[in-house]
């Protein structure tokens, strides 16, 4: 415990004059007054419907066309050309051409390009149960909400706050650790150690448990100053110390087959931004593809947000939780093979 | 102490040798020289011998324990200082002197007096980063003694230094050693090893050449030298004597009565000369 100490203690004064608590503070601090000044509580994100008819209208039409009159943002312009010229403008916009060919209405979509096959088909359902509409008998309709919870609205900027503590105290920690190892690899005083009691478990323990304090910090001020102090602080403190061990055990990890941060860089920078391709599917839980939904910072992105704003789904932090607690034993037992291995090379 | 037997090492995991049978005995409190140039093997010998290189070949014990059978706790008895300065340029002096005290489980040097020693006590608690490569070595030096170790490895503990400095680290050692402290001295430096070890191994291309004292192998190898200055012919000549050759004996007699001598000295072959002349290298 004595030396476990002593690296900490020392660690901490590396971490301290390199900054890193600083650099820590500052964004958070930035990202505080990002979530409360800058981001607006409220915000359209709907998309407009741009639409036009081609030829005659008829009755038929008369269904499908309240159903986009109707609709908020929606425009009626005069030809479908017309349509295609403000969408290159505007790209939160899609366009519905409408014409009738062997006495039916017949629909074209068109889309920027870039949307998911989700948002296609629920738009083509909207549209096709406007067409249907008169013919439904709303009584034999009965919504069921699986897991119904009473949820306070979110506002639109606060929703951002589990966003932040994964990039901040989770994936910063990934960046510091990487460069807390190369600086100690390139003064070579690693070679101190070596000749010295210390053990590699404990020269790797105590990096990993710095970072692990910075993000907590850093995730105490962001949530306290962005959301308050109403939220589960054990969920979310065990998920943020489970998240940043993983960040600093992946970079750990890394950094073991590298001389030094220069050749690393590439690899540091495309693994974390690796891990934050989940923050895709943040606002649109349906987007879920398995090369998302694989990584751990999905589900752990969704267990930080289950903490601050609990959705009745703590499986969510169950489920993240005991993942990363998995993968970072697993890295962190790899890693002390690695590092003996490499250090003691022949 | 140290207990070295048909020791090997090939980095390429083949025939080619780094180290090529090397073997030597260090007793308790002797001062051992590892001489030899740039790529000789001494290096990779003294790796072996800390663990930071693992043994492939060969048998390595230290204070009577296999080295292969030893554990982390071996490293209290140990102390080395690097060649290169290898300390965290974020801390201070006095900082990287307790951080490292802390890591050990036998009771400990102070910082403050081990800095005084090797005459950093006035840039203590200034930041390592902001040391000259000179303070630097002599921090490294210095830390190498804060666990009171019994087996000291030094590998040229004087390089850099000025020659004031060198004679302070000189004298530590010298201390160190009348305490009963075992010092495995690597260096190229032969005026450091000749004042400083009580024996000394010739190492080139992995192998140990010769193995004796300083003044054993000077009485082997060397031999004495007159060193003339004389006028012949109103023209200023010099001269090197062997003082054991019959024809230099006799030349050397020839200028004494026929010439104005105008100096003389005996001299003896220096260590590197020796090294030279046995190993058939320089030492760079």
């Amino acid at each position: 415990m004595k030396r476990l100490f002593g690296l900490l203690k020392k660690d901490f004064l590396v971490a301290y004059r390199g900054y890193f608590f600083l650099i820590m503070l500052v964004v958070a601090l930035i990202l505080v007054v990002v979530t409360n000044w800058l981001i607006p509580e409220k915000a359209n994100l709907d998309v407009k419907v741009l639409y036009a008819v081609e030829g005659e209208r008829t009755e038929r039409m008369n269904s499908l066309l309240g159903f986009l009159q109707g609709a908020e943002g929606s425009q009626r312009l005069d030809s479908k050309s017309a349509v295609i010229e403000l969408m290159q403008g505007d790209k939160n916009t899609i366009g519905v051409i409408i014409r009738e060919a062997a006495e039916k209405p017949v629909i074209e979509i068109v889309l920027q390009g870039y949307e998911n096959q989700q948002s296609r088909n629920a738009l083509a359902l909207s549209l096709s149960a406007a067409i249907d509409a008169q013919n439904i008998d709303y009584s034999n309709i009965e919504n069921v909400t699986l897991q119904a919870v009473e949820q306070p609205e979110i506002p639109l900027n606060k929703s951002f706050v589990p966003l932040m503590i994964l990039n901040e105290p989770v994936m910063l920690g990934f960046i510091f650790l990487a460069t807390l190892i190369f600086m100690e690899k390139e003064e070579n005083t690693i070679r101190a150690y070596l000749v010295s009691p210390v053990r590699i478990w404990e020269y790797l323990l105590s990096k990993i448990i710095i970072m692990a304090a910075l993000a907590l910090i850093s995730t105490i001020l962001i949530t306290v100053f962005t959301v308050g102090i109403h939220v589960n602080w054990i969920m979310l403190l065990a998920i943020v110390t489970a998240g940043s061990v993983f960040g600093a055990a992946s970079a750990m990890f890394i950094a073991v087959f590298f001389d030094n941060l220069s050749k690393a860089m590439i690899w540091i920078i495309s693994i974390s931004l690796i891990f934050t391709i989940p923050m895709a599917a943040y606002f649109i839980p349906s987007f879920s593809p398995w090369f998302i939904t694989i990584l751990p910072t999905y589900d752990l992105m969704f267990a930080i947000r289950e903490a601050i704003y609990p959705a009745g789904n703590p499986q969510i932090f169950y489920q993240s939780f005991i993942t990363l607690t998995i993968i970072n034993a697993a890295l962190y037992i790899m890693s002390i093979a690695l590092y003996q291995r490499s250090l003691l090379r022949d | 102490m140290i207990s070295v037997k048909a020791l090997y090492h090939s980095y390429t995991k083949d025939e080619s040798y780094a180290v090529k049978n090397v073997s030597f005995d260090i007793q308790k409190g002797e001062i051992f020289g590892f001489l030899g140039p740039s790529g000789a093997g001494k290096s990779t010998t003294q790796k072996i011998l800390i663990g930071l290189i693992s043994l492939q070949k060969g048998q390595v014990a230290i204070d009577g324990m296999d080295i292969k059978k030893t554990n982390r706790a071996l490293f209290d008895k140990i102390g080395v200082s690097f060649e290169r300065a290898n300390v965290y340029k974020k801390l201070t002096g006095v900082e990287n002197l307790k951080f490292f005290s802390e890591m050990f489980g036998v009771p400990t040097e102070n910082p403050l007096k081990l800095l005084k020693m090797v005459g950093l006590e006035d840039a203590a608690n200034k930041k390592a980063g902001d040391y000259s490569k000179g303070m630097l070595q002599r921090l490294v030096f210095a830390r190498s003694m804060i666990s009171n170790p019994k087996i000291w490895f030094l590998d040229e503990p004087t390089s850099g230094l000025d020659p004031n400095t060198t004679s302070i680290i000189k004298g530590i050692i010298k201390e160190r050693q009348e305490q009963g402290t075992t010092i495995f001295l690597t260096t190229h430096n032969m005026h450091i090893a000749e004042v400083l070890c009580d024996r000394v191994a010739f190492i080139t291309n992995g192998e140990i050449s010769a193995i004796d004292s300083p003044r054993n192998l000077k009485l082997k190898y060397g031999e004495k030298l007159a060193s003339i200055e004389y006028i012949e012919n109103a023209i200023l000549k010099k001269a090197y004597l062997s003082l054991t050759d019959e024809g230099h004996k006799k030349k050397l007699n020839d200028i004494i009565s026929s010439c104005k001598v105008e100096t003389m000295h005996t001299q003896e072959a220096t260590l590197e000369e020796i090294f030279i002349k046995i190993t058939g290298k320089e030492l760079k």
